[in-house]
C-alpha cells in the first residue's frame, strides 16, 4: 500500500482490458450503489453545511436572526488580529514541535522494545489516556503541577532547591505541549509498535546474519516497511493538532471562561468567536477561521503525501 | 539504549495507570480529603459517592439512548463506508482518487463550524430532538475517518483473491460480501471500538441537537457543570466519571489486542 | 445489502418524526419551560416547588426541562426555527439580553413590568427595582430578561478572624500589612483566571473615575483614554499590591481552584469573589469556617459600586404560549417563593423585603441600596479578552510596571480598535 489518500487504484485483475470482461463491466456497475450512499450522507450533513458555512464567513452574524454581508472583513479582521497571529504561531507549534516530539518518542519506543519483556501489558497500558476524559486530566495535572504540588516535592526530594513553575503564564503552553505530547505518545507508540510486529521476523533474522545493529535494523527494515503507516500516522497528526481545541480549553480555562490569549490555538480562536463566554456570538468570524482550517487541512494533507511521497519505491 | 528506553516505556505506563488509578481512588474519597491529601488512600472508601452520583446525574436516563446511539452509528458507519471504501481501493476508475480526497476532507471540518447549518436541515425534517437525526449526524461525521481507514485495509488485501473468485464465476456483489468482507473482519471491529469510543463521550452534538432526551455524556456534562458551580463536590463529580468511563476501559481492555491488530492491519499493509 | 442501506436510510427518519413530533396543536394548554439548573439543586427544588402551587392555581399544565448552565446554549439554535422549544427560557442578565435579544429572540417584557405581583399591591418594575431593570435591558432598549436572584462579589473571610471590616482602601492595606508582619499572605488569588485577575484594577479605576469614566476607556479608538492620570493611579494600585508581597507564592502557577481551596483552608485571609462562593467552597473547606464578606473598601474617599449578575427569565417572540409564561412571572416574585431563594437556596432575592443569609448580608445592604455597575450593558468582551486581560495579568503579576501597562494600553487599543476597520 502507498499512501492512503488518491492512492493509484489497486490494478484489478490486470489481464484484463478495459471494460472488456463481462466481469470488469458487472464490477463497474457497482460503483454507483456502493458509493452513492456514503457519498450522500457525507454531502448532505457535512459539505453541505461547509459550504454554508464559507458563505457565513463572508457575513456578519450573531448566530441566529438577519446576517449582514461584510465581504472580506471578517478575513481582514482576523489577519489584522495580533491574537490571531498568537493563535496560528501556537497550532504551527503544536504541529511541528509536539509532532516531533511525538513521533520521536513513538519511533525510540517501537525500535528498542521489540523484545521488552510485558510488552504486551505497556502496549494496552499506554493507550488509556485517550480514554480518559480531558477534565481528569485537567484536574489531576492542576495537582501534580502546582508549585508546591507532587512534581515539585518530588524534584525538591531529588535537591533541585527552585524547581519550575509548570503553570506560571511563561511556561504554560510548554507544558501544553509536553501534556499533549504524553497525550498522543502512547496512541501513536501503539500504532507503530503493531505495525512493526506484522514485518515478518526473516528479515530481521537475515539482517542479523549480517551482523546489522539495532540501529541499521531499524533504518534499513522497519521503517522502510513502517513508511506507510507513517505516512497515515502523519496525515492523522497534522489534521488533529489543527483542530487542538478541547485540551487547551479545559486545561487552562475555568468552566465558562476562556484561556489566557497567549494559549489559544485556531481552533480556540474560531470557537471564542462562535461562543464568547459573555458577548454577542460572532459566527462570521468564527466560520472564517473554521474556513482557513478546512483550507489548511487541505494544503498540510497534500504536502505530508508529497513529502512522505518521495520514500515510496522503498516500500517493497 | 535499550537501558534507556525501558525505563522510559515502563514509566509512560506507570504514569498512565497512576492516572487511572488515581482517578478510581479519588472517587472514593471525601471531597476535602481529595483537596487536601490528593495523593493519599481514601480514609475509609465513600462508596456512596457512586450511589449519589447515580442520581443526583440521573445517568439512567442517558444509559439507553447512548447504548442505541454506539451500537447505532458503529453500524451504520461501517454499512456505509465499507463498502465505499471498497469500490475506492479496489476498483480502477477515474475518480477514484478525487473521490478518497474528497472523503479526507471531512476530517479536517470542525464540528462547530457546521452546527447550525446542520440545526436548520434537522429541524425541516422534524429530527431535533430524536436520537434518528442525531444518529445520521454520528454516521455522517464518522464517514471520513472510516472511509479514510478503511481504504487502507481494502487495498492491503491481495488481488489474488478477487481474480481467483472471479475464475469460480463468483460475481463481483458475492465477492464482496463472501470474501473480502470477511477479511476485514478486524479492521472492521477496530473502527467499531474506535468509534465507539468516540461517540459514547460526545456531547457537542448532542447538547445541539438533543433538547429533552439525554445522552449519558451530556447528563455527565451537566453533571460536572451543576457540580463545580454548586458545591464543588469533587469526590462525587470523580465518581460519576468513573461510571462514565469504566465501561469503556473495560470494553477497551476485552477487546485491546484485537483493537490493536486491526488498527495495525488498516495503518499499513 | 443494497435494500439493506436503502431500508436504513428510509427507516430512521420515518421512525423519528413518529416518535419526535408531539403534536404542536396543543402547545397552548401547556407552558413549556427550560430552567438553568440540575434536578436536585437547591435552586431547582425553590422552582419546581412554585411551578406546582402554579400549576393548581391556574390550570395550567407545567411541562420543565431542567437544563443546567448549558440551557442558553442549546436553546439558542432554536430561534432560526419555526419550533422554538420552551415559553420561559432561564438565564443571566447577560445571557438574556446580549445573546437571546441580541438575536431579536426575546419578547419585550415591559407588560410583565407593568403589571402587579400576585397578590401584591406593588408592580413587578417596583419590586424588582431600576437597576436590575436596567441590567435587564438589551443595547436594542428591549427589556428581554425578569430577574429573580442576584449575585455580586465581596471580600470573604473567616467571621472568627476579623471582628470589624474595612471600609476604605487604606484601612484593609493596614490589616494586610499586619497579617504580613505575622508572616502570612494574607491575599488568595487564583492567577490562572485573567478575570478574576483584573477585578482589582477596575475596582479602582472605577472608584476614582467612575463607572461612566472607567466605561468610556475600552470603547475609545484612539486609545488615549488609557494615557489619564487616574488610570494610571489605579494602575498604581495594582503595582503596590503585585509588588507588596500579598499574594501567595506561586499563585499565578497554579490552576484554578487551588489558590481558593488554599483560602478554605485557611491559608489566606481575604478572598475577593462572587456570592457563590461559600456553597462552592463548602465541601472542602476547613471544618468551622465562618463566612462573611465585605464589599470592596473605598477608594479616595468613594466605593466602586457593586459588579452584578441577575438570574431570571426570558420569553421567546415565538412562544407559543406567551400568556402563561407572563402570568407566572408576575406569580414567582411573590414575596413566599422569593424567601425560598434566600431561605432554601442561599441565594440572594431581587426583593429588597427579603433578607439575606448573614454571610452576604453586607453585600446585599449595598445591593439594595441601588450602588450598582452603570454601563456593563456594553459588550466588550472582545476586547477585554484580547487587549486588557493580557495585559493586566502582566501588571498583577508584576511583569510590567504602572506606566508601562497604561503605555501599552494605549497602543493596542487603537490597533485593535483599527483591526475593526
Amino acid at each position: 500500500m502507498t499512501a492512503v489518500l488518491e492512492r493509484p487504484p489497486v490494478k484489478a485483475a490486470p489481464r484484463s482490458r478495459r471494460g472488456g470482461s463481462p466481469f470488469e463491466a458487472a464490477r463497474r456497475r457497482m460503483i454507483g450503489p456502493f458509493l452513492l450512499p456514503a457519498l450522500l450522507v457525507y454531502a448532505l450533513v457535512m459539505i453541505v453545511p461547509s459550504v454554508i458555512t464559507v458563505w457565513i464567513s463572508f457575513n456578519e452574524w450573531a448566530g441566529v436572526g438577519a446576517m449582514e454581508w461584510a465581504g472580506l472583513a471578517n478575513y481582514r479582521e482576523m489577519v489584522a488580529d495580533p491574537v490571531f497571529g498568537t493563535s496560528f504561531a501556537n497550532t504551527m507549534k503544536i504541529l511541528v514541535l509536539v509532532g516531533a516530539a511525538v513521533f520521536v518518542i513513538a519511533f525510540t519506543l517501537t525500535m528498542l522494545l521489540q523484545d521488552m519483556v510485558g510488552r504486551k501489558f505497556v502496549r494496552a497500558v499506554i493507550f488509556f489516556p485517550s480514554l480518559v476524559p480531558g477534565l481528569v486530566i485537567a484536574i489531576l495535572w492542576g495537582f501534580l503541577l502546582d508549585p508546591d504540588g507532587l512534581a515539585n516535592s518530588v524534584l525538591k526530594s531529588l535537591g533541585i532547591a527552585e524547581p519550575p513553575l509548570w503553570l506560571a503564564p511563561e511556561n504554560m503552553f510548554t507544558t501544553v505541549m509536553a501534556g499533549m505530547t504524553w497525550l498522543a505518545a502512547g496512541t501513536y507508540t501503539v500504532i507503530f509498535m503493531a505495525a512493526a510486529d506484522r514485518i515478518p521476523r526473516y528479515f530481521y533474522e537475515a539482517a542479523e546474519l549480517d551482523g546489522a545493529g539495532p540501529l541499521t535494523r531499524f533504518w534499513h527494515i522497519t521503517l522502510p516497511l513502517m513508511w506507510d503507516v507513517i505516512g497515515v500516522c502523519a496525515v492523522l497528526w497534522a489534521i488533529g493538532a489543527l483542530k487542538t481545541f478541547e485540551f487547551v480549553l479545559v486545561f487552562a480555562g475555568a468552566t465558562g471562561s476562556l484561556p489566557p490569549t497567549g494559549l489559544w490555538t485556531f481552533s480556540v480562536y474560531a470557537y471564542a468567536g462562535a461562543f464568547p463566554s459573555d458577548g454577542v456570538p460572532r459566527y462570521g468570524i468564527a466560520s472564517a477561521a473554521a474556513v482557513l482550517t478546512m483550507l489548511l487541512t487541505v494544503v498540510l494533507t497534500i504536502l505530508v503525501r508529497r513529502v512522505m511521497g518521495r520514500r515510496e519505491q522503498a516500500t517493497y | 539504549m535499550r537501558l534507556l528506553a525501558m525505563p522510559l516505556a515502563w514509566s509512560l505506563a506507570l504514569f498512565d495507570l497512576f492516572v487511572v488509578a488515581w482517578m478510581a481512588l479519588s472517587s472514593l474519597k471525601t471531597t476535602r480529603e481529595v483537596v487536601q491529601d490528593p495523593w493519599g488512600l481514601p480514609a475509609s472508601p465513600q462508596w456512596s459517592n457512586y450511589g449519589e452520583a447515580w442520581t443526583s446525574a440521573a445517568f439512567g436516563d442517558g444509559v439507553l439512548n447512548s447504548l442505541l446511539l454506539v451500537v447505532g452509528s458503529g453500524l451504520g458507519t461501517i454499512v456505509l463506508a465499507a463498502p465505499a471504501a471498497y469500490v475506492l481501493a479496489r476498483f480502477r476508475w477515474r475518480l477514484s482518487g478525487p473521490v478518497t480526497i474528497f472523503f479526507a476532507l471531512g476530517l479536517g471540518i470542525p464540528a462547530p463550524a457546521i452546527m447550525i447549518p446542520i440545526y436548520l436541515g434537522l429541524d425541516r425534517l422534524g429530527l431535533i430532538d430524536s436520537l434518528g437525526g442525531l444518529l445520521i449526524v454520528y454516521i455522517a461525521t464518522n464517514l471520513p475517518f472510516a472511509v479514510f481507514f478503511l481504504t487502507a485495509f481494502f487495498s492491503s488485501l491481495p488481488r489474488e483473491l478477487e481474480e481467483a473468485a472471479a475464475l469460480d464465476g463468483s460475481g463481483p456483489y458475492r465477492t464482496y460480501w463472501r470474501i473480502m468482507l470477511p477479511l476485514t473482519r478486524s479492521g472492521l471491529l477496530a473502527l467499531f471500538i474506535l468509534q465507539a469510543i468516540g461517540d459514547w463521550g460526545e456531547t457537542f452534538f448532542a447538547l445541539s441537537f438533543l433538547q429533552e432526551k439525554k445522552t449519558i455524556s451530556l447528563t455527565l456534562l451537566n453533571f460536572i457543570q451543576t457540580m463545580q458551580y454548586t458545591g464543588a463536590r469533587w469526590s462525587v463529580l470523580f465518581a460519576g466519571i468513573c461510571i462514565v468511563v469504566i465501561p469503556l476501559l473495560l470494553l477497551y481492555l476485552w477487546m485491546s489486542s484485537r483493537l490493536i491488530e486491526g488498527i495495525a492491519a488498516g495503518y499499513g499493509k | 445489502m443494497r435494500l439493506r442501506i436503502a431500508a436504513s436510510l428510509l427507516a430512521l427518519p420515518l421512525a423519528a418524526t413518529a416518535c419526535g413530533s408531539g403534536g404542536s396543536g396543543e402547545k397552548a394548554a401547556e407552558l413549556r419551560v427550560w430552567s438553568m439548573w440540575s434536578e436536585g439543586e437547591p435552586n431547582q427544588k425553590v422552582l419546581a416547588e412554585a411551578f406546582k402551587d402554579f400549576e393548581k392555581a391556574t390550570g395550567v399544565k407545567v411541562r420543565v426541562q431542567w437544563k443546567g448552565r448549558t440551557a442558553m446554549k442549546s436553546f439558542l439554535p432554536s430561534l432560526n426555527t419555526a419550533n422554538v422549544p420552551a415559553d420561559l427560557i432561564e438565564g443571566n442578565n447577560r445571557e438574556l439580553t446580549r445573546q437571546f435579544a441580541a438575536a431579536k429572540g426575546a419578547l419585550d417584557l415591559s407588560d410583565v413590568y407593568a403589571a402587579t405581583v400576585q397578590g401584591e399591591q406593588a408592580t413587578v418594575g417596583q419590586t424588582v427595582g431600576d437597576a436590575y431593570k436596567r441590567m435587564a435591558t438589551s443595547s436594542q432598549g428591549v427589556l428581554a430578561q425578569l430577574p429573580y436572584q442576584v449575585s455580586t462579589y465581596g471580600w470573604f473571610y473567616n467571621g472568627k478572624d476579623f471582628p470589624t471590616t474595612p471600609k476604605t482602601w487604606e484601612e484593609f492595606v493596614k490589616v494586610l500589612d499586619e497579617r504580613k508582619a505575622q508572616g502570612r499572605r494574607p491575599l488568595g488569588q487564583d492567577g490562572s483566571i485573567p478575570n478574576y485577575n483584573m477585578r482589582y484594577l477596575e475596582h479602582f479605576g472605577r472608584a476614582i473615575m467612575g463607572d461612566e469614566g472607567w466605561h468610556a476607556l475600552a470603547p475609545d479608538k484612539s486609545g488615549q483614554g488609557w494615557l489619564k492620570p487616574e488610570v494610571l493611579k489605579a494602575a498604581q494600585m495594582v503595582e503596590a499590591l503585585a509588588k507588596g508581597g500579598y499574594f501567595p507564592d506561586g499563585f499565578n502557577a497554579a490552576k484554578f481552584p487551588a489558590m481558593q481551596q488554599k483560602w478554605a483552608n485557611g491559608e489566606s485571609d481575604f478572598l475577593y469573589q462572587g456570592t457563590y462562593l461559600p456553597k462552592e467552597v463548602a465541601p472542602y473547606a476547613k471544618p468551622g469556617l465562618e463566612f462573611r464578606a465585605f464589599r470592596f473598601p473605598s477608594v479616595e474617599g468613594k466605593a466602586p459600586t457593586m459588579n452584578v449578575t441577575t438570574t431570571g427569565f426570558g420569553i421567546p417572540v415565538k412562544a407559543a404560549n406567551p400568556d402563561a409564561a407572563k402570568k407566572f412571572l408576575t406569580f414567582f416574585l411573590q414575596k413566599k417563593y422569593q424567601d425560598n431563594v434566600a431561605g432554601v437556596a442561599l441565594e440572594m432575592s431581587v426583593r429588597k423585603d427579603v433578607p439575606a443569609a448573614p454571610q452576604v448580608a453586607d453585600l446585599k445592604a449595598a445591593l439594595d441600596s441601588g450602588e450598582i455597575n452603570r454601563s456593563d450593558v456594553l459588550d466588550m468582551s472582545d476586547f477585554n479578552t484580547k487587549v486588557l486581560l493580557p495585559l493586566s495579568d502582566q501588571l498583577l503579576f508584576g511583569k510590567i510596571g504602572a506606566a508601562d501597562f497604561t503605555k501599552q494600553m494605549a497602543e493596542q487599543s487603537a490597533a485593535y480598535w483599527k483591526s475593526k476597520g
